[in-house]
């Protein structure tokens, strides 16, 4: 029988495997691409199972929702003091539990952005920052002071609580209402309806071509046995993003071609079912009346 | 790149939101025009095109991986106007369903990413491919405009972060927003982004521009007229206002002539008295000698801008020439 030479690398067994088509050490960017992919269609697709819920949020129609979130966010970053700012974050704490949304979930998605700002915000405590009374003093040389003032330590506190109440009021909405509501309740605020419309048909077509993108980078993960060099990589990656930019310019014209054969003209008519009824209003004006106190302080 | 809520001040945001609306109204119409009803689907596409290449990590020497914006590839693919679009399309739903960026920065964010970057690496794009280059050139001139275009949005967010301590301060010192003044944001985000997501955007719009290039041209925006009019028509009206310069007070800092250090300093450097009649140039003052009048002096600054300008432009058209391939 004649000797077949198997090469070590393929006789190697364990997680380590399949290198997946990593450029150098480490990995690579098809694996990466994949986990980025995988994640962002399971967040799309899971929804947490808020927006059907019997909440305090759920209960007001998606445009009044919006518009009180909204007005929230503008007091959120008109409000100048430690205090105010902690009193509006625990509103909408009480808001989140009102609606039946899970805390840690919502600390979940607020959390990458905090967790930038606050190692970015960091130095600002120090005095070659933020210059003021000194805290703690880390050491002192000659004229050289290093210390942590008071002015530095209350305006990362203010800048951290002010972001975090931003990014949890936008969540909250997020987590409160369906994709659909989204779009709808965009429709009634003075945007032109040509944006609404393309944005809720970019959000459609993102999954139909993030599909392409995941089908491409698992066939070449399957093939793939051996690191690729740099100028593989790249000219694979060229391809690909050149196939969906061709699928997408495709699918344009079909997408086209389907909406004037059901007559459309380039106007855009929408059905609308909301119907404002009075809580929406307090609601509303409740929001009103904070931003207004934040504007008086 | 993504400026989070709550890292502008108020008025900060609604200077851009107000910045941007006649720059997406501009862009609605121009699209419009050219489009006609075809244009949803193109945008909505495109901005999805956009999305989906936002998330790709592309390998960089090195074996690390890194984002590009793709501001310039999508500029290059659909022409500038539709480009703020789609980026405006692709950011808000960046914004509103992941939480990258914010709502109320959404204005400073698209602009940018969705003005600054796509015109300005579609302009540099076209001024690098003028004539008919070669596959090296067109290689170099598609990373540069990916390169330049992704540092300016960087600047443009750098300068956004950097005044927020001088607009926004409470009485005692304490910044309120962003904290960091403009000698802090300026070199982080000159340093980040001219050494590491430069180069990235710049391999990423390269090799996709370049790829479509090869295999089907015709996916490329094809401008109606020649792209290179509006620079050559900013280019006469940046000429014509040089004599503004001549309403300025004084002279520029650092460029002071000897006898003008003697008044600042008390004395002038020897090293620099030495050295100054080293040259005599042929317009001294950026005027004709004798040309005194405000008219006439006038005059010699439009001259000798257009001058300038012509030899630098002749320059670059040579060295497009020589560097065909």
């Amino acid at each position: 029988m004649e000797k077949v030479n198997i090469p070590e690398w393929l006789k190697k067994t364990g997680d380590d495997f399949c290198p997946s088509c990593a450029v150098g050490r480490g990995k690579g960017f098809v694996e990466k691409n994949i986990e980025a992919i995988a994640s962002f269609i399971k967040e799309v697709l899971e929804p947490e199972g808020f927006a059907n819920k019997n909440g305090l949020l759920q209960q007001i129609d998606p445009r009044a929702r919006l518009l009180g979130i909204l007005l929230f966010m503008v007091t959120a970053a008109l409000l100048k003091g430690v205090v105010p700012i902690i009193v509006l974050l625990s509103l909408v704490i009480l808001m989140a539990v009102a609606s039946r949304v899970n805390a840690m979930i919502l600390l979940k998605r607020a959390l990458p952005v905090l967790i930038f700002t606050f190692f970015l915000v960091l130095p600002a405590a120090f005095n070659f920052i933020t210059p003021g009374a000194a805290v703690v003093t880390i050491f002192k040389w000659d004229a050289f002071y290093l210390y942590i003032s008071k002015q530095g330590l209350e305006g990362i506190a203010v800048f951290l609580l002010r972001v975090g109440t931003m990014v949890s009021l936008l969540s909250l909405f997020m987590l409160t209402t369906s994709y659909p509501d989204v779009f709808r309740a965009l429709q009634s605020f003075p945007i032109p309806k040509l944006f609404v419309t393309a944005l809720s048909m970019t959000f459609r077509y993102i999954m139909v071509l993030i599909k392409v993108a995941e089908d491409s980078h698992l066939a070449r993960k399957a093939r793939t046995i051996k690191p690729l060099t740099l100028k593989q990589g790249h000219g694979w990656l060229a391809s690909r993003i050149w196939l969906i930019l061709e699928r997408s310019l495709e699918m344009a014209a079909d997408v086209y071609l389907a909406m004037t054969a059901r007559g459309f003209n380039g106007d855009v008519k929408t059905m609308r079912v909301f119907e404002m009824k009075g809580r929406d209003y307090v609601w509303v004006g409740f929001s009103i009346f904070i931003l207004l106190l934040a504007v008086q302080m | 790149m993504h400026i989070p809520d709550g890292y502008l001040s108020p008025k900060t945001c609604g200077v851009l939101y107000v910045a941007m609306a006649p720059i997406w109204y501009l862009a609605a119409r121009k699209v419009q025009k050219a489009l006609h009803a075809k244009q949803i689907p193109l945008l909505a596409l495109g901005a999805a095109f956009t999305f989906v290449i936002m998330m790709f990590n592309i390998p960089i020497p090195g074996g690390s991986t890194g984002h590009m914006v793709g501001g310039t590839v999508v500029a290059c693919v659909l022409g500038p106007w539709a480009a703020v679009i789609s980026l405006s399309l692709a950011l808000t739903i960046q914004a509103l369903l992941f939480g990258d960026g914010g709502i109320t920065t959404l204005g400073a964010n698209c602009f940018n990413m969705a003005f600054i970057m796509p015109f300005v690496g579609y302009y540099i794009y076209h001024v690098g491919m003028a004539g008919s280059p070669g596959q090296k050139r067109r290689w170099v001139a598609i990373a540069l405009a990916g390169y330049i275009a992704i540092n300016m949005t960087a600047l443009a967010a750098a300068i956004e972060l950097g005044i927020q301590p001088i607009i926004a301060s409470s009485p005692d010192g304490r910044p309120l927003y962003a904290p960091y003044p403009l000698s802090v944001t300026i070199p982080v985000m000159a340093v980040s982004h001219l050494l590491f997501f430069g180069p990235i955007e710049a391999i990423g719009t390269a090799m996709v521009v370049s790829y479509v290039f090869k295999t089907n041209e015709a996916m490329l925006y094809k401008p109606a007229a020649n792209p290179l009019k509006p620079l050559w028509i900013g280019l006469a009206i940046l000429i014509i206002l040089t004599p503004l310069g001549l309403l300025a007070q004084g002279t520029a800092w650092g460029e002071w002539a000897s006898e003008e250090l003697k008044s600042i300093l008390g004395y002038a450097p020897e090293g620099l008295r030495r050295l100054e009649g080293l040259w005599a140039n042929m317009m001294p003052g950026y005027n004709f000698p004798g040309w005194d009048s405000p008219v006439k002096s006038a005059f010699g600054y439009v001259i000798s801008a257009a001058l300038g300008s012509s030899i630098i432009v002749l320059i670059i058209y040579l060295a497009g020439k020589i560097w065909k391939r």
